[in-house]
């Protein structure tokens, strides 16, 4: 099992009531799931995704990550995590104009520590696995839309992840980029990778192998994909 | 920590109009300071030079009475003080730091000196042999003293070129007779200082200062003294030390051996006459109005250092998505507080280093449009860099905290 999270709760003061986002959220990820977590804007699905990203912390709740408890994690910890244990994709890329998708792709291993030759080396490899090795040193502004997020693509998997994370991953995309980044999340998966995606569209959902459902904060229990069919 | 400076190199150069600016702060107020600070040396080095003379190195020792000079100076030697005879002369030349000794007496204002009825304003000197030799007199005209004219005690003298103009009006002083205090001594040369540092007068003070040393002298062998003066008078002793640095140790040193071997009286002492010391009273006097220069400057300092702030906050701003994403994918919170106080470092250091190029460039405009005296400090140049890197860092801290401590998720979120 990669990721368990129990009973997770978030709250957010809000004046002098506290709102509740997310309520006692069970969620198990095994090694190799594709999942897809679907929800209208407000039902709480950002800021799950935030919590399974190490990014914020729950009111609440239990979270393992491999064997780590994430609850009792310190800020330079949680860096390491995410810097080694969860690659991000998001809907608007995030890459760093000034860089190019090699050092883009790279930026992760900087943080690593990872020596200079070897971050060019695997960067390279991980924009041969999206498709780009013939657009390594071209920076963001030159590339479109798909491209980018291939490179924003290579980048999450470039220090081998345990857990990759898409949010809304075609959401900038015109449907062609956006069936060939579907694509290649779904040539990782087959190659092993664990992904959750997080989107509100079913026609992408659809790629995922199991896909649950958020509404008000309450995560539903089980598959609903495979029951619906 | 290379890769940061190379980042922070980019993110100056992707704003060059901005960072410019930014760093103008910082190079008026290190420009202003390089400047100051040249003026201050160049002035003390000029004083040094005026007082000491470049490169003479002579430091006069002279006979006291309870701590004053000048009092007994034109009197009989008193009670207790031996002459200083060539055997104690060539002791002293063995002491520590010390080069060479050389023994004189002298009217500083002598009266009664006559050439025909021109009356004479300057200084008589009745030398020993190595007189000239240690305060590097050379002969320009005629001869120099022979032997002779000490132990047949001969009335000649010898001139320096302001006696020659001032006293002969430019006609020829060899073999003219001057009388001094109705003695007849025949002029037999004319010198001048081999290493002569002309005095630079910048303002009155500095003449009257140094109005001493451009009247003239007159030199005659230290036999023929009680003839003039009819007494055995103190002697003042010339001491040219090995260094300009050791001349107060070699000074004190010839004065306390003196003490020892030729004083028995407790009311007078030999002191060695201090200029490093009167040159550090005049240095410091000059200082003191330089200083409050100084702290103007710090504050054109202080305002660059809030328009560098000033910056790094907006750049933080502006950067925010760069910084959250940073954070998402595993920066630690110090990587980006190193990321922007190096930046801000190498902004500031940059303004520093053109801030010393234009203060080196403007004190050397200055010594060439108002001819002050200026002395570029490498010492004061590198402190320079390093203070305003220093800074960078003081004023880039609370942008960079800012930085540091941002929330990747509302970073990311931000268009």
């Amino acid at each position: 099992m990669i990721l368990q999270m129990k009973d997770i709760c978030k709250d957010y003061p809000m004046g002098k009531s506290v709102t509740s986002v997310l309520k006692n959220v069970n969620l198990q990820v095994n090694e190799g799931d594709y999942m897809a977590i679907m929800g209208p804007s407000g039902s709480g699905k950002t800021t799950l995704m935030n919590l399974i990203g190490c990014l914020d912390m729950p009111t609440s709740g239990s979270y393992f990550l491999g064997d780590r408890d994430i609850t009792k994690c310190t800020a330079n910890q949680l860096a390491d995590v995410r810097n080694q244990e969860i690659g991000f994709v998001f809907q608007s890329f995030h890459l760093l104009p000034k860089l190019n998708a090699l050092d883009n792709v790279a930026l992760p291993l900087l943080y690593a520590g990872v020596k200079k030759e070897e971050r060019r080396e695997r960067a390279r490899q991980a924009l041969c696995t999206v498709g780009l090795e013939d657009r390594v040193s071209y920076r963001p502004d030159q590339l479109s839309g798909g491209q980018c997020q291939r490179v924003a693509i290579a980048r999450a998997i470039v220090a081998h992840p345990k857990l990759l994370l898409a949010d809304e991953p075609t959401g900038a995309l015109d449907s062609v980029s956006g069936a060939q980044v579907m694509d290649l999340f779904s040539k990782l998966h087959e190659e092993g990778a664990t992904v959750i995606m997080i989107t509100h569209d079913i026609n992408i959902a659809k790629h995922a192998k199991e896909i649950r459902y958020i509404r008000d904060g309450v995560l539903s229990e089980g598959d609903l994909n495979e029951q619906g069919s | 920590m290379f890769e940061n400076i190379m980042l922070a190199f980019q993110g100056i150069w992707g704003h060059k109009m901005r960072s410019f600016l930014t760093m103008l702060g910082i190079i008026i107020g290190i420009a202003a300071i390089i400047t100051i600070v040249s003026t201050i040396k160049g002035t003390n080095e000029q004083i040094k030079e005026n007082l000491i003379g470049a490169g003479n190195n002579v430091v006069t020792v002279s006979l006291t009475q309870d701590g004053a000079s000048g009092v007994i100076e034109y009197s009989p030697l008193p009670d207790g003080v031996k002459v200083i005879d060539e055997d104690t002369r060539k002791e002293l030349e063995k002491l520590d730091g010390v080069e060479a000794v050389s023994l004189y007496r002298s009217r500083s204002w002598a009266e009664e000196v006559f050439y025909a009825n021109t009356s004479f304003t300057g200084g008589v000197f009745g030398v020993d042999r190595n007189y000239l030799d240690v305060n590097d007199y050379s002969v320009n005209y005629g001869r120099g003293f022979l032997e002779s004219d000490f132990t047949e005690s001969k009335k000649v003298a010898l001139v320096d070129a302001n006696t020659a103009s001032s006293l002969f009006e430019g006609k020829n002083p060899i073999g003219k007779t001057i009388e001094i205090k109705g003695e007849p001594f025949t002029v037999v040369g004319v010198v001048s200082k081999t290493n002569a540092s002309a005095p630079v007068i910048n303002s009155i003070e500095d003449y009257y200062m140094y109005a001493n040393t451009s009247s003239g002298s007159i030199f005659i062998p230290d036999s023929c003294w009680p003839i003039v003066y009819r007494y055995d008078e103190p002697q003042t002793v010339a001491v040219k030390a090995v260094s300009t640095d050791k001349m107060t140790y070699a000074g004190n040193n010839v004065a306390s051996s003196l003490n020892d071997t030729n004083v028995s009286n407790d009311t007078f002492k030999y002191e060695a006459y201090d200029l490093l010391k009167q040159a550090a009273d005049l240095q410091s006097l000059s200082e003191a109005t330089n200083t409050q220069l100084l702290w103007i400057a710090g504050i054109s300092l202080l305002v660059g250092g809030i328009g560098v702030m000033n910056i790094m906050l907006v750049s933080v701003t502006e950067r925010t998505r760069e910084i959250g994403l940073k954070i998402a994918i595993g920066a630690r919170q110090k990587r980006i507080l190193w990321q922007f106080l190096t930046e801000a470092a190498v902004l500031t250091s940059l303004g520093g280093i053109l801030g010393v190029m234009c203060g080196v460039g403007l004190a050397m405009l200055l010594s060439q449009v108002m001819g002050t005296a200026v002395a570029i400090s490498v010492p004061a140049c590198l402190i320079a860099v390093v203070f305003s890197m220093a800074i960078g860092i003081v004023f880039g801290l609370v942008p960079a905290v800012k930085a540091a401590k941002l929330n990747p998720i509302e970073a990311l979120r931000r268009e």
